[in-house]
């Protein structure tokens, strides 16, 4: 997260108490160099003080917005005035917080925020993918051929999911395995030729698509068009 | 110095404690200090801006008089009454280093 708070000794030892508490802070202490820095690199929220030299919190998290208008956005300021804090939800601010503040309140406030920020980049339309006589649903594992339906295991979904996303381009051997298996650790790249003949297999009765073998490369996976 | 709001304020870890009374008794001298310079320039933004931050930390180490003496010139800046203002933050800034005990 951003933190950025022109009172050097408290924020200092916010950011020390967030950090103990697993939260990766980078913490700058006026306007400015707030922009700087969240201009430079992505976060999943700013905390923001509204008094502070050279940009104040408010003109701050205005451009912050333009940037990015789904950035989740807390307050913070030293006075309780009403008219501060609507403005703030205005802004779009998801949190206020009046100085003194609790450390561990505002370690919560961030904490929901986030948990709520997550559910929702978790629920998105699910993607489903379909050309031919072929329909693919990723999240159920389903892959429906000439109307017949298999249950696909875990990696061959993924597999599958990674060649619909690279449809008509290679997909490499390198990307695949990752995309699979994660780290290299668990590379597994005499089982890749295996998976891949399965989805041939299970793709053979739609004539509208094709795994082509491209060699020292990786693969492709191809829609023939005027083939369904 | 009142330590018990801000022993609050960061959950009783005494560790975070004290290191904000090391770093206050360094710092917070030193902004004293140039508020007279502020004045001087007229940076009213810059006053305003350091009286808000000075307020803040007395209030967190139960300094509520002095506290109260920065949102009362912070609110005097931010009006604009900054005629006999060099004679306050003067005045205050002399009390303050004569009787500040580190």
């Amino acid at each position: 997260m951003l933190f950025i708070d022109d009172e050097i000794q408290y924020s200092e030892l916010t950011k020390e108490y967030l950090e103990m508490k697993g939260c990766r802070v980078l913490l700058k202490h006026d306007g400015q160099a707030g922009l700087d820095a969240f201009k430079a690199q992505p976060f999943d929220l700013c905390v923001l003080d509204i008094k502070m030299p050279k940009k104040d919190g408010f003109t701050l998290a205005e451009e912050i917005k333009q940037i990015d208008e789904t950035i989740p956005i807390v307050f913070l300021t030293g006075q309780s005035l009403k008219e501060d804090k609507i403005k703030g939800l205005m802004l779009g601010a998801d949190d206020y917080l009046t100085k003194p503040f609790s450390m561990e309140e505002l370690y919560l406030r961030i904490r929901a925020i986030l948990k709520r920020v997550k559910v929702h980049e978790k629920t998105p339309a699910t993607d489903l993918y379909e050309w031919g006589h072929s329909r693919f649903d990723p999240e159920l594992r389903q892959l429906v051929v000439s109307g017949e339906t298999i249950k696909l295991t875990s990696i061959e979904a993924k597999l599958l999911k990674l060649f619909c996303e690279h449809q008509n381009k290679v997909l490499t051997r390198d990307v695949a395995m990752i995309g699979i298996w994660g780290d290299e650790e668990h590379y597994r790249g005499y089982s890749l030729n295996v998976y891949v003949s399965k989805l041939r297999k299970f793709l053979k009765a739609d004539p509208a698509v094709e795994i082509l073998n491209l060699h020292g490369e990786g693969y492709k996976l191809i829609f023939k068009p005027g083939a369904a | 110095m009142d330590l018990s709001l801000l022993h609050n304020l960061m959950g009783g870890d005494q560790h975070l404690v004290d290191r904000f009374v090391v770093i206050f008794k360094t710092q917070v001298p030193a902004q004293v200090a140039t508020l007279p310079e502020l004045c001087e320039a007229k940076d009213w933004e810059a006053l305003s801006t350091a009286l808000h931050s000075l307020k803040t930390q007395f209030s967190y180490v139960g300094m509520s008089e002095l506290a109260e003496e920065m949102r009362s010139l912070e609110e005097k800046v931010d009006i604009g009454q900054t005629d006999d203002i060099s004679l306050q933050i003067g005045n205050f800034t002399r009390e303050f280093q004569l009787s500040w005990q580190p």
